[in-house]
């Protein structure tokens, strides 16, 4: 009996740890703005793919296989951001910011040392307060290095962590002004803006100035997906990984076919076919930098 | 219970106390360069005595009990203090600052290294980019005029490229040199003026060893003045220390910046002289010489303006410059590239200064720790002046007449003459002609000697650092290899047609000068936070210097066939002696510097080298070079820290010894120079053995303080000075037997004492409305305070300066006018001049020995050099994108000998003379400046009429310039920036002084290249 009991042991013991080693952990290090949507796909994922299981780490965090969102153009790309700058709803800082800003206003607003620029503010907006984040994914690089401005050239204050504690700086503040990713600014069930939140004006073109004015997150997805504006940074973003681990390929890919869809519903804007073709593309040939 | 209690109380606190412990990590770099931030202090704002520093990477750790969010400050002298609310301390945080360019905040660039301003002990003055971006002066020195406190800059010419004289803190020495040590981007480079010519003597100007650097490529320049910032060089700061900084990269936005200016400008001469036209020359000639030319009264009156020689000699000139410059970084470097092109005519014909440039200030981080950095500049100059008679003084030599050069000799042509016959050739008959430059019926013509003659210097150039460091803790080792090598060509051609090829039917010559200095320097630096009150930065050092120049020249005379000029000098039948030679010197130095400061509010600096030089005597070689330096933040103390009023206020204190060995190689030993004698080679002696020539000693000292008041609205910076001078380099007089006329000795004193104050104010810093002013001015006496058994030792070719205990450097000496002898003077008790009783319309001069007689006895000081002030001031106005700024520089208190205006009032029959001369004595009208027009000169020392106030306020500088908005192409290309600019440079000069211009660096109006005036308009675009 014993020794029946020990084979039966033994061969369930042999059976779970061969299926055990068959379980592969990816590793995720997604920033907030775009960790609901990366999320949403791991689970999708792994009803297919069961044997995967994946985990989000935080910071630098060490993992054996990562898969990084990264902005990086050596990244594959599989979706494209946008940002807007953004202040409370209702607040002082919002009816100082109420006229329409352009390009070079926006950098007079948030950069300080722009002699060039500085005419072009208003007394009444030097009162406010520009708060910007700090972590390499941040909305607010992206913003500066789109307006041809240095970080630290950020009037304000910094905030350390996560873009989505941007929106509770401004919220404690009547004269604070922000930029922020779509995801981060728009409540993603009523496709309106968070109740706190308001997008300051821009001066787009009659069409774009509608749109952003209803202030309805598909209809600024598919402008923003048709037009270029000075005022609105948008460029992609991708996943960095070791292309020779082939689960993370796997997993990559899949985004790239199936998990597009899902985009809009985010607050991404998606890549252009063609594009999403050559992506695809670089990962069937692996012509794509190692990281 | 109770026990249970509070067992059960402590628990929970203490549970709690470690749940809220929060653990920030991160990264403090700068914003500009990616570089780690070492000791920046991080701490949590409302957290007391929560706080860390960065280690050498840049990282901090700190632990707090402070709970999220928490407000973290960064404080790093030099930058601006940031502030980060800290929401999620998951991630490191990496804080970049920027720098802040204000007050006692900054870094200042000392020798060797870089200091904080509040740690600073010596005096050290810093002018920025944007001074030399705005002055348009070709060379560096020409925008340092009038900017520093204490620095006083004297244009040797106009020439365009020609060098100027700097004192810091007035001159030191007599024989030796009294020109700063300039040290460019690490490299010590000082051009030995004895070292600069290359045997040939026939050309008037010397190209400005600083013409290699273009000033659009400094970043800034820093001028050290007390001896506890010069003291780290040694035997080669006693005359100051400039340093300059080039360009480097500087990240911005991960992009390279591109800026290209262009720069277009028409240059004419400030000032004219007065000179007789024709008709006047014609009467004058009448009147008082025979009139040679058998002119009529009606054609006296006919002949009206005549040749304007001097007109005619002049042009508008053009300017152009390029400069194109890409800096930019990468994660691992900073880079600049930059090249340049100037080309700047002279306004005299056949005149100007070329050069291109190429410049590079680089550097790599190899690994972690390793870093890698190239300077270098590759470039040519060229300079085309004036051909010069030969500095022989001898009764029939025209430059002892004060014809010095081909310009000189255009004003003395008499108006009567004309520049070309009528067939449009040149006109080479000048009956007035017979002194000096004609021979049988030709005679010079100064256009035809202009256009036709060479005199050029042709200068290429590598001044090039290769070094690298490496940091291991605290511990920074740098090596350096560097090299500056020049190539020297000077051409010389002057035809038989013209005045200086006239006795020899040509004459031609060319020369060449190789100068390679190496220079090696190996030093280790200690730089460490001890903790928050006690910091510490050690240096010591070994360096090494070795120079080698070898030059060779050669001259020929009597041409057949000109039309190659000095690239056919085998057609020259006879042959000038060659001259050849090669001079060799090492300086050999250790070094080391202690600085140390507590609390940030007293600092030490003590500073030691040790040089060994092969200019000086076996035995005496070795020079060492102490200084000790201290300072006080004073608003630091708790008793200033109520005053609101006072943003920064420290003093400071300094002593030491600095030395000087800028005298010509083997000054120590004995010479011969070689010749030909009879058709056979000779040797005479030129140098007389000194075994015991040593270094000329410095010790100095400075008493200052830097003072910002009202946000540093107002800014003082003061300084007193006291400098002792000894063992002087001197050339003494000596006897028969040494074989030589003088011999170069240690003996005599100087002293030099003054002081400083410099202010500048932000008058208006408004949003669009921004106004600065800079003012400095500074006070200096210098005086001979010993000359050992030498004494009233009497320069010049006109014996017009003296050295003598208890004058100044630079002193005048001769008689003291006192008016013209006017009819009706008893004559019989005015003293005797040459032993003849002077007459009416003689000249009268004081007796000053009451002998009766006029000799050279009654010469005296008639003034100096030195000026009793030396101011600057310059503002810049900015409304909204208009900018608009001036810089005007001045001196009050010099003189000058005014030897041109000596000869143009010399009267006789062959040359024209100033328009003055018509004021002279006559019997008719009288006249107290000038004698009976008709005299000859009746002695030969010069009197007080021609040593003349050369005090001058110049407007240096006017810039008004424009700032177009950044254009942008829908978000792919973008100009950051134009900027249209007019600049009118040298635009006015106020000034007593009878010549051309109060600046000339000799103090002897000689005659040399006139100033110019320039208006220029330029475009700089940014991508």
């Amino acid at each position: 009996m014993k020794k029946t009991l020990y084979i039966i042991a033994v061969v369930l013991g042999l059976g779970f740890n061969a299926n055990a080693q068959e379980v592969e952990t990816i590793s995720l290090r997604i920033p907030e703005f775009a960790r609901p949507l990366v999320e949403n796909w791991t689970k999708e994922y792994r009803q297919a793919n069961p044997t995967v299981n994946f985990e989000f780490i935080k910071g630098k965090a060490e993992a054996a296989r990562v898969i990084e969102l990264t902005t990086d153009e050596d990244a594959v790309s599989f979706a494209r951001y946008a940002i807007l700058p953004v202040t409370t709803a209702d607040s002082e800082a919002a009816r100082l910011t109420s006229h329409r800003l352009n390009a070079r206003k926006l950098r007079s607003l948030f950069f300080v040392n722009e002699e060039d620029e500085e005419e072009d503010l208003p007394a009444a907006q030097q009162k406010i307060h520009i708060y910007t984040g700090n972590s390499q994914l941040s909305a607010s690089r992206i913003y500066a290095s789109y307006l041809h401005r240095n970080v630290a050239d950020y009037k304000g204050r910094k905030i350390s962590g996560d873009d989505a504690f941007l929106t509770t700086a401004i919220s404690r503040d009547p004269l604070g002004v922000t930029v922020n990713y779509l995801s981060n600014i728009f409540n993603l069930e009523s496709r309106q803006p968070e109740s706190t939140l308001s997008i300051l004006p821009l001066d787009l073109d009659k069409h774009g100035h509608q749109v952003l004015e209803s202030a309805n997150l598909d209809d600024i997805i598919l402008l923003l997906e048709q037009h270029n504006y000075d005022e609105i940074p948008v460029g992609n973003i991708g996943f960095a990984y070791n292309h020779a681990d082939m689960a993370m390929n796997d997993f990559v890919n899949w985004v790239l076919t199936a998990g597009i869809k899902d985009l809009h519903c985010y607050g991404m804007l998606s890549l252009s076919q063609n594009e999403l073709t050559a992506q695809m593309q670089r990962i069937a040939s692996r012509d794509l930098a190692q990281k | 219970m109770k026990k249970l209690l509070f067992t059960l109380t402590l628990s929970l606190t203490v549970t709690l106390t470690v749940m809220a412990q929060t653990v920030l990590t991160g990264t403090v770099t700068d914003a500009a360069t990616a570089e780690p931030l070492i000791s920046a202090q991080v701490y949590v704002k409302s957290g007391k005595g929560v706080g860390a520093t960065t280690d050498l990477e840049g990282k901090f750790r700190l632990e707090t009990k402070e709970s999220r969010p928490l407000t973290l400050a960064v404080d790093y002298i030099g930058y601006r203090t940031q502030e980060i609310d800290v929401y999620d301390d998951s991630e490191p945080i990496d804080i970049q600052l920027s720098e802040n360019v204000n007050t006692l905040s900054e870094v200042v660039i000392i020798g060797y290294g870089t200091q904080k301003q509040t740690q600073l002990t010596g005096s050290v003055a810093s002018v920025k980019a944007d001074v030399f971006s705005q002055s348009k002066a070709p060379t560096l020195d020409g925008a340092l005029s009038g900017m520093v406190a204490g620095l006083n800059v004297t244009a040797s010419s106009g020439q365009p490229g020609a060098d100027s004289h700097i004192r810091i803190r007035g001159g030191n020495s007599v024989n030796a040199s009294n020109e700063p040590l300039y040290v460019i981007d690490g490299f010590i480079y000082f051009k030995d003026a004895a070292n600069s010519g290359t045997g040939l003597e026939a050309i008037e100007s010397s190209l400005n060893p600083l013409s290699t650097i273009n000033p659009g490529d400094i970043e800034s320049v820093e001028v050290l003045k007390d001896v506890s910032a010069t003291a780290i060089y040694g035997s080669r700061g006693a005359n100051g220390v400039i340093l300059v900084t080039t360009k480097q990269g500087k990240p911005a936005a991960g992009k390279a910046v591109i800026n290209y200016t262009y720069d277009f400008g028409v240059s004419n001469i400030t000032k004219k002289l007065d000179l007789m036209n024709a008709s006047e020359w014609a009467r004058f000639q009448k009147d008082y010489y025979g009139n040679r030319g058998g002119y009529t009264d009606e054609q006296i009156a006919a002949l009206g303006e005549g040749t304007d020689w001097q007109s005619a000699l002049l042009r508008t000139a053009i300017r152009q410059g390029h400069d194109l410059s890409v800096t930019g970084a990468t994660d691992k470097s900073r880079y600049s590239f930059s090249v340049s092109a100037t080309n700047q005519d002279g306004i005299l014909l056949n005149s100007g200064f070329d050069r291109y440039n190429l410049h590079t200030n680089s550097e790599w981080d190899l690994k972690k720790n390793l870093k890698l950095g190239v300077n270098a500049t590759l470039g040519r100059s060229r300079q085309n002046g004036l051909t010069t008679t030969e500095a022989q003084v001898f009764n029939s030599s025209p430059y002892s007449a004060g014809i010095t050069n081909s310009f000189v000799y255009a004003l003395l042509v008499p108006p009567v003459v004309e520049i070309y016959n009528a067939d449009g050739s040149y006109n080479f008959s000048n009956p007035y002609e017979y002194a000096y430059f004609a021979i049988g019926d030709h005679s010079a013509n100064p256009v035809y000697d202009l256009k036709e003659s060479v005199a050029e210097n042709i200068n290429n150039y590598l001044l090039t650092n290769v070094w690298a460091s490496l940091r291991v803790g605290s511990l920074l080792f740098k090596a350096t290899v560097g090299l500056n090598s020049e190539h020297l060509t000077q051409n010389y051609f002057s035809g038989a047609y013209t005045s200086l090829g006239l006795a020899t039917q040509g004459i031609g010559g060319t020369g060449n000068r190789q100068t390679d200095v190496w220079q090696q320097e190996y030093t280790a630096s200690y730089t460490r936070d001890i903790d928050f009150d006690n910091y510490l930065d050690v240096l010591v050092g070994y360096t090494r210097q070795t120079s080698s120049s070898s030059f060779s020249s050669i001259r020929t005379n009597h041409f057949t066939n000109e039309s190659l000029k000095q690239y056919n000098l085998g057609d020259g039948a006879n042959i000038y002696t060659p001259q050849t030679g090669l001079t060799k010197s090492q300086l050999n130095s250790v070094l080391a510097r202690v600085n140390y400061s507590l609390k940030d509010r007293y600092n030490v600096t003590a500073t030691f080298r040790a040089d060994n030089s092969s200019r000086f005597a076996k035995g005496h070689r070795w020079g060492y070079f102490p200084s000790v330096g201290l300072s006080w933040n004073v608003d630091k103390e708790s008793f200033l820290s109520s005053v609101r009023s006072i943003d920064y206020l420290k003093v400071r204190l300094s002593g030491g010894q600095v030395g000087n060995q800028e005298i010509p190689d083997y000054a120590f030993s004995t010479t011969f120079a070689t010749g030909s004698y009879g058709g056979s080679s000779s040797y005479s002696k030129s140098n007389a053995r000194n075994t015991r020539l040593k270094w000329e000693t410095t010790a100095s000292y400075n008493a200052g303080f830097d003072l910002g008041l009202w946000h540093s609205r107002l800014t003082l910076v003061f300084d007193a000075y006291y400098k002792k001078t000894s063992d002087l380099l001197l050339q003494v007089p000596t006897g028969f037997a040494t074989g030589v006329n003088t011999q170069l000795q240690n003996v005599g004193n100087v002293v030099n004492k003054g002081v400083e104050l410099s202010a500048t104010a932000a008058l208006i810093q408004r949003r669009s409305i921004k106004w600065n002013v800079s003012a400095n001015v500074s006070l200096n006496r210098n005086e001979i305070t010993d000359m050992g058994t030498t004494n009233n030792v009497i320069q010049g070719s006109d014996s017009q300066q003296i050295l003598r205990k208890g004058e100044s450097l630079g002193s005048f000496y001769g008689l003291r006018f006192d008016g013209i002898v006017q009819s009706g003077d008893d004559v019989s008790q005015l003293p005797t001049v040459n032993g003849l009783t002077p007459k009416p319309g003689d000249i009268r001069y004081v007796d000053v020995n009451k002998d009766h007689r006029i000799d050279g006895n009654d010469r005296v000081i008639l003034g100096s050099i030195q000026p009793d002030l030396v101011f600057g001031l310059s503002s810049q106005f900015t409304y909204r994108r208009i900018d608009l700024s001036l810089a005007l520089s001045g001196s009050y208190g010099n003189e000058l000998y005014n030897a041109l205006g000596r000869r143009l009032e010399m009267t006789g029959d062959s040359y024209n003379v100033l328009s003055t001369v018509r004021d002279s004595w006559t019997p008719e009208n009288g006249g107290n400046t000038l004698p009976l027009a008709s005299l000859a000169r009746s002695i030969s020392y010069i009197d007080s009429r021609y040593v003349q106030s050369a005090s001058y306020l110049k407007l240096k500088n006017l810039t008004v310039a424009y700032r177009f908005r950044s254009v942008e192409f829908r978000n792919e290309f973008r100009i950051e920036g134009i900027r249209i600019y007019a600049t009118g440079s040298n635009l006015f000069t106020i000034t007593p002084y009878k010549g051309y211009d109060p600046e000339v660096s000799s103090g002897t109006d000689s005659g040399a290249y006139p100033s110019a005036r320039t208006l220029s308009l330029g475009i700089n675009v940014t991508l």
